[in-house]
Order: structure tokens, then sequence, then C-alpha cells
């Protein structure tokens, strides 16, 4: 079979356009840029690891969005990563951070234990140590059992289905975001089944782990099959996991089977979702109420990989009184799991300086984003509060039930330097 | 459901952001999208208008008047021409373009050949071979592609000039360096002081400095004016082979008005195809992620690139534009393109506009040869700019309808 990627580097033509565009390349000599380590080094390695530069590459996909050949540039570079040989400790880390689910479903049966213990400075210093996860790297607290509980005990209403598809971020660290995407779909006549708690792979891919990643997908797939048959739209509110499902478990981890290519069809990010309905006169725009908020809106990298514009940014417009500043910069460095690993944290804080700067410099109450590891990085990075789109909308539409705990940005602030 | 807006533009290059921009001035909806993210950063940023015909041409407002009925600027005429150049000059007015259409001028290229434009920015356009004058060509050594002596030496075997040609470390770098690490790492004042202090040393009593162009991105003017001060002489920035650093600046430049100026785009996804509609063309076919979308418009400019850019492709036997698939005429490569009328719209084989609401704008647009008469720019300045007004005409004919 003819792999489209691999096949795709002979349309290089060395331009030098991603080179241009690589927020990582710009920032450090550790990485010698996507071309470089991607179409150029591809030429050598027939499979196999040949120098560990590409290691640095962060996954976020700049490069393959600008080419305009059409060379898969960060898919090649996501695969060529993943072959390099690594230590059993280095293994061992990227196994905690790739395998999110086992993760969070151990430690999300004690919230409370897991929080403080993350939270605890000399445990992080010890975590660098040992298992190579920088100290100050922005690490997700793990929501309290109730509000997961009642996120999860939500029966779905009367209206049109969908299928919310709430990832890992949604199934054990923000539970109320989940709480606030269903309650925005019910007011707009859509009934939303809540999808079992599940990882898409993107970590498990992003970490090396393709067996584990394409497991991963197989299993929604196939849990998805019979709603997806039916042609009912999935939805996810996160970028990453909405990607993945998309485009990467093709495009990356090489998977063509019917059930997999059928549900990337189905897969929509819930903002292009909610724009889509608006298109179609069908979304309650009357029942939005004003917000007098300034809000910098970030568009994250894996958004842009969706091709489908910038919808959350429309959709922020409709609610009066929102004064919306847009991000002029690519990316806030994190990429995933990136940037919470000991040798890559400087890397990836100085990939987003130009955000954090640009974020400083505008002076916003709220910073709105649609992936749940830029949010984290943001406020990490600049202490201000960040939320995802959905969440404005919900508080426009006057809903209540579903509520942020105040106390997470807080402890996030206090993990900054 | 489909995406609609006033006008699609295909392309993010220079014609299409032209185009989009003067659309979105004109208080129409534009959606742009793009393959990627266009090839400005390829191409040193001066801006050649015709520089070349049966020898090289002194004025491109002259030359114009002799080229044959079919070329794109005799389709437009001059008068169109001049309008677009000063539209340009005046939309990218922070980067303060130099030079018109009445006289080329002679620009340094990366081999100390001459290289004839009308207009570029202040830096290159400070590097004009016609002034008197010594000149000092400095290389820095970690960048193995700009030969400060090979420029020289070729500069002075010219006759007019006397070059003479430097090579500096800059800041100790013993690897090799590309266009852009210089670039960036040159906008921190205390490494760019150390190269200013390093040149002062050896270019002894020459007018002006002649750097490779890789004199800083956002903080261009900064590190000009430092080098100049420190120099105490004018600085000049030379063309060099790919990634263009000025080239990056416009492009960029581009790109935030493009969003200012309020177009919405979608960059990286690939137009397959399109629907049939009234006027022609209804919408076109666009490859997201995972799924096929229609973006509809009552007009489309389409600005996808020639050979190179993929809006025009060859094969053995036939050559085809891509997106709606229209047939190519033979011809040299360099010159391959779509037939268009006065207003740009495709025309088929009888001479006759295939699609009404459709106008075809860049590289795609067929009837000259860029590369050999010098024209690249121009004719995507020209063509963008048309394109435009006749779509910004046609809104106005269905505002006042409705």
């Amino acid at each position: 079979m003819r792999d489209e990627v691999v096949a795709s580097t002979d349309g290089c033509v060395k331009c030098t356009i991603c080179e241009q565009a690589c927020p990582v390349a710009a920032v450090t000599d550790l990485f010698p840029g996507p071309k470089y380590v991607g179409p150029q080094a591809e030429r050598f390695r027939h499979g196999d690891s040949v120098d560990r530069s590409v290691e640095y590459c962060s996954g976020c996909g700049a490069c393959s969005v600008v080419c305009p050949q059409g060379v898969a540039v960060a898919e090649l570079n996501i695969r060529a990563r993943a072959q390099i040989p690594r230590s059993r400790r280095e293994t061992l880390r990227n196994l905690a951070l790739g395998d999110t689910e086992s993760v969070a479903r151990l430690a999300g049966l004690v919230p409370g234990v897991a929080n403080a213990l993350l939270g605890n400075r000399a445990v992080r210093r010890v975590a660098q140590w040992l298992a190579g996860v920088h100290r100050l790297a922005p690490l997700p607290a793990f929501a309290p059992r109730r509000s997961v509980r009642s996120f999860w005990t939500k029966s779905p209403g009367e209206g049109v289905p969908v299928v919310y598809f709430p990832g890992c971020s949604t199934s054990w660290y923000e539970p109320w975001l989940g709480e606030m995407v269903v309650a925005v779909l019910e007011r707009n006549g859509i009934s939303a089944q809540i999808a079992a708690g599940r990882c898409c792979g993107l970590p498990a891919q992003s970490n090396g782990f393709f067996g584990l990643a394409a497991r991963r997908v197989a299993r929604i797939a196939k849990e998805l099959g019979a709603p997806v048959a039916k042609g009912t739209p999935v939805l996810a509110s996160s970028t990453s996991c909405a990607l993945m499902l998309m485009s990467e478990a093709k495009d990356v981890l090489g998977i063509e089977s019917d059930p997999v290519l059928r549900l990337a069809e189905a897969t929509w990010d819930v903002s292009e979702f909610l724009l889509d309905l608006h298109r179609q006169g069908r979304l309650d725009q009357k029942g939005l109420s004003p917000i007098s908020r300034r809000v910098y809106y970030h568009p994250p990298c894996q958004q842009r990989r969706h091709l489908s514009g910038r919808p959350a940014l429309e959709l922020l417009a409709l609610i009066p009184g929102v004064e919306i500043i847009e991000s002029t910069q690519y990316c806030c460095g994190i990429a995933g799991t990136y940037g919470l690993k000991a040798e890559k944290y400087e890397v990836a804080m100085e990939v987003g300086r130009g955000l954090f700067s640009e974020i400083a410099d505008s002076s916003p109450e709220v910073v709105a984003c649609d992936s749940e590891t830029c949010r984290w990085q943001i406020t990490h990075a600049s202490g201000v509060p960040s939320v995802h789109p959905v969440e404005l909308l919900y508080e426009s539409y006057g809903l209540s039930g579903a509520r942020r705990p105040l106390r997470q940005d807080a402890k996030r602030k206090s993990a900054r330097r | 459901m489909n995406r609609r807006a006033d006008a699609v533009v295909v392309g993010a290059g220079l014609a299409g952001s032209i185009a989009a921009c003067r659309l979105a001035q004109a208080g129409a909806e534009v959606l742009l999208v793009a393959a990627g993210e266009g090839s400005m950063g390829l191409a040193p940023a001066w801006l050649d208008v015709l520089g070349r015909m049966s020898g090289p041409v002194s004025s491109p407002l002259a030359g114009m008047q002799s080229l044959p009925d079919s070329h794109p600027y005799a389709r437009m005429g001059s008068g169109v021409v001049q309008e677009a150049v000063e539209f340009f000059s005046s939309l990218v007015s922070s980067l303060d373009y130099r030079g018109g259409l009445e006289d080329n001028m002679a620009l340094p290229t990366s081999l100390g050949g001459r290289h004839l434009c009308a207009m570029a920015p202040p830096a290159m356009a400070a590097g004009n071979l016609d002034r008197a004058g010594s000149v000092a060509i400095v290389g820095i050594g970690a960048m193995r592609d700009f030969s400060a002596c090979l420029v020289a030496q070729n500069l002075s075997a010219g006759g007019a000039l006397s070059a003479q040609g430097v090579t500096v470390d800059f800041a100790g770098a013993g690897a090799d360096l590309g266009n852009l690490d210089v670039a960036r790492r040159i906008q921190e004042p205390k490494l760019r002081a150390q190269l200013g202090a390093e040149v002062l040393a050896c270019i002894g009593g020459a007018e002006r400095v002649g750097f490779p162009a890789v004199l800083g991105l956002g903080a261009h003017q900064e590190v000009v004016g430092d080098l100049e001060r420190i120099l105490g002489r004018e600085v000049f920035e030379i063309a060099t082979v790919p990634p263009s650093v000025p080239g990056l600046r416009l492009s960029s430049a581009l790109a935030v008005l493009r969003r200012t100026l309020g177009v919405k785009e979608v960059i990286g996804a690939r137009v397959t195809g399109f629907v049939p509609g009234p006027g022609g063309v209804g919408g076109l076919r666009v490859r997201a992620a995972s799924r096929s979308q229609i973006y509809e418009a009552d007009y489309f400019v389409i600005a996808s690139g020639g050979v190179l850019g993929g809006g025009i492709e060859v094969g053995h036997q036939a050559r085809s534009e891509t997106i709606l698939g229209l047939q190519i005429p033979e011809g040299p490569l360099g010159s391959l393109g779509v037939a268009v009328d006065n207003s740009l719209r495709p025309l088929g084989p009888s001479g006759d506009p295939v699609f009404q609401n459709v106008a075809f704008a860049g590289a795609t647009v067929g009837g000259a040869d860029p590369i050999g008469e010098l024209s690249s720019q121009g004719i995507c300045v020209a063509t963008g700019y048309l394109a435009a007004e006749v779509v910004k005409a046609e809104v106005a004919k269905v505002a006042r309808a409705k």
C-alpha cells in the first residue's frame, strides 16, 4: 500500500516555508527545523532512527499547515520521533504522560491525595529528578469525585441526538466543562449522549506508543460504531481529541479501517458544530445576554489543523458586550505533554513567550482557548484565568448548575516561579 | 452546512493577499482559503514589474506600451498597473517601499549580479548599483550561502562600482547559520553591536556597507539604525538564497493586514473542485481535516499559484488548472497560465469567458513570462488588485439591485 505521508516528501522543494513557521526552531538551536529533520532526513531513515534532533519537534503541526506543496511534515516527524531509542527511565516517564487514561483512572480514585502530592514542591522536585517531569510544569488538578459524578450522571434531554466525546480532560480534570457543553447544546435543541470516558490516544501517540494509541482509537470507533453508522455527529470539546479522531489516526498511525474512517467523518469540534447551527439559523442567538468582559482569544495549534477557520472566535463575537482581542501568536509551547518534560519545559516556555507577553500587553480579564493543555500553560505562565469558549456561551445563556471551581486557577497560579 | 461569504479568495500569496485586503477594505465579507502560507518568504521583497524584454528595460511604464495585447498588463492598461502598485505601497506603508514605475533600479543579487526592479524596501533600495562611490560587502563566516568576496568581485567587474569584500565572525558562531538564525540573533542589541564593531575595523573608507539580507525580522528598522550609527555610513541589504528574510517581513505584514481587515481565513486546506451555480461557480469544495465543505460566494478570486505553487498541473500530454479543470494551452513551463479576458475571467477554447463570476490572479494567469521578463510581483499585485476591483463592482451591482 502506498503510504501517502512518506510519498508526500517528494513534493518538498526545500522552499523553507516550514522552517520560517516553526515556533520551536525559532527559539532553540536544539531543533534544526522541520524540513531538516523531516523531508530531508526521511530519505536516510527507511523507518529507522538516524538522529535525535527530531526529539525536539513539539508536534504543533505549523509546518504541515503552511506547506504549500502538501508535504505531511509534522506527521513524518511525529513518526520519526517514535522511533528514537529510549532509556528505561525515559520510557517510563513517557508512558506515565502518554497513558493519561490509566493514570487518571488510578489517581481519580483519590483526587485529594493526588492533588496534594502534585501540588507539593518537594514531591515535584523528586518527580523531576526521578521521572523527568519538570517541577514547575502546569499539571492539572484532578476534579473532586462529586463533580465527576455530577457530569456522568447527567441524563440526556430532548432534542436532535449527538454524541459528546469528553476525552480525559473533561472526564477527570474539568467535568464542569462537559456539563456546560451539554447544557449549551440542550439550550439549542440538541440532545447529547455522553460517550464513555476514554483517551483518544493522542498523548500515547505523541509519546511514541503507537500500538497503545491505535488500540485507544479502535476502541472508541467500535464503541461509537452504532451512532456513527446512523449518521450521528460526534462532538469533542478538546481540540486535540478532535484532531486525533479527525485525521491523526489515519495520517500518523496509518489506520485505514472503516470504523475509524467513518468516525473521522463524523467528528466535529464543538465550536465548529455550534457555528454550523448558527449558519443554519438554528442557534438561539437572542438568548445570549451581554457579558461585559475583555476576552483574549487564542486558537490552539491543534485546532488550526482542523482546517475549519476560527469557529470559536465567530461564536464569541455573537455574545453582546464581549470585547475580543485575537491572538496573533502561533503556539503556547506546551503541545500536549511536550512542555511538561524536564528537558523541554524551558523550550516550551520560550516558544510561548510571544503569546504570554501579548496577553500581558492586552490585559484581558480572561483568556479563551479551545484546548485544555494550552489553557493550563497560559494560566501558568501569564497568571490570567483561562476558559473554553463554550464556558462563556454558557454564562451568556444565563445557565447555571455547572461551575468551574475557583481554587483551580488560584492553585495553578501558585505554581509560578 | 456550507460556508458563505461575499467573495471567496483562493491563495495566501501576494496576489491573493492583495485581492483579499482590497475587498475587505471595501466592506466585503471575504473568506480566504489556501493550501499553504504562500511563497513570499522565498523571493526577495523587491517588486519586479518589468525588467527585461529583448534587453534590459529601464522604465517599466515605457516598456509596457510595447507588450503584446494578450499580456495581462496590456489587457488592463498601464494606468491600472500604476493604481495597483500605489495601492500596494499604501497597504504595506509600514514597509516604506521606494521607487516607482518610471524607472527601474539596479539592485545587487546574492552573486553580485544586477537585478532590475521597480520598487524595494528602503534597506534594499539603498543598495542601488547606479549610485557612484565605493561599497564594502560584508559576509558572515558561518553563513555558507553568501560569499562577500564573490559578490564584491562581480560587482567590481561591472566597472561602475568599486567593491571590497570582507568576512567577519558573528558572535563567535562556529557552526553554520541559516539566514533566519542570523536574522533572529541580530535582533539582540548586544550581538549586533559586536558585529558592528567587527565590521567597522575592516571596511576602511567604503561609503556604503552591504550585508546579506538578514538584518532582523520584527526589529529590522532598529537593526539597520544601530548598524548605521555604529558604522557612520549607509547600510544596505543584498538578496539571499531562500529563506528570504525581507520576503518574510512582507509576508508577515500582509498576514497581519488580512487579519486586521477582518478577512476570515483557512490556511492549510486544499480546494479540490467546485460546484456549479449561477454565473458558473456556486461554491468551491474545500478539504478540511476529515470532511469536505463547500465555500459558497457570489464571486471567486483564484490565485492558487502557477506550476510551482500548485495552481497548474503539468502532465505528460496535457496541462490543466487544478480547481476549475481548465485546459492550459501548450507553451514554455514558465509561461503556462490560464487565458483570461480584460476582467480576468477565464476564457474557453473559443475565446469566450467560460465562468462569469471568477477572476484569476497572480501566477495562475497566463499571457506573461514572469521569470524571463522579470515581472512576477508586478503581475501578482496588478492582477490581485484588478480582480478585487472587478468583484467590488459586481458586489456593488448586486447590492444596488437588492
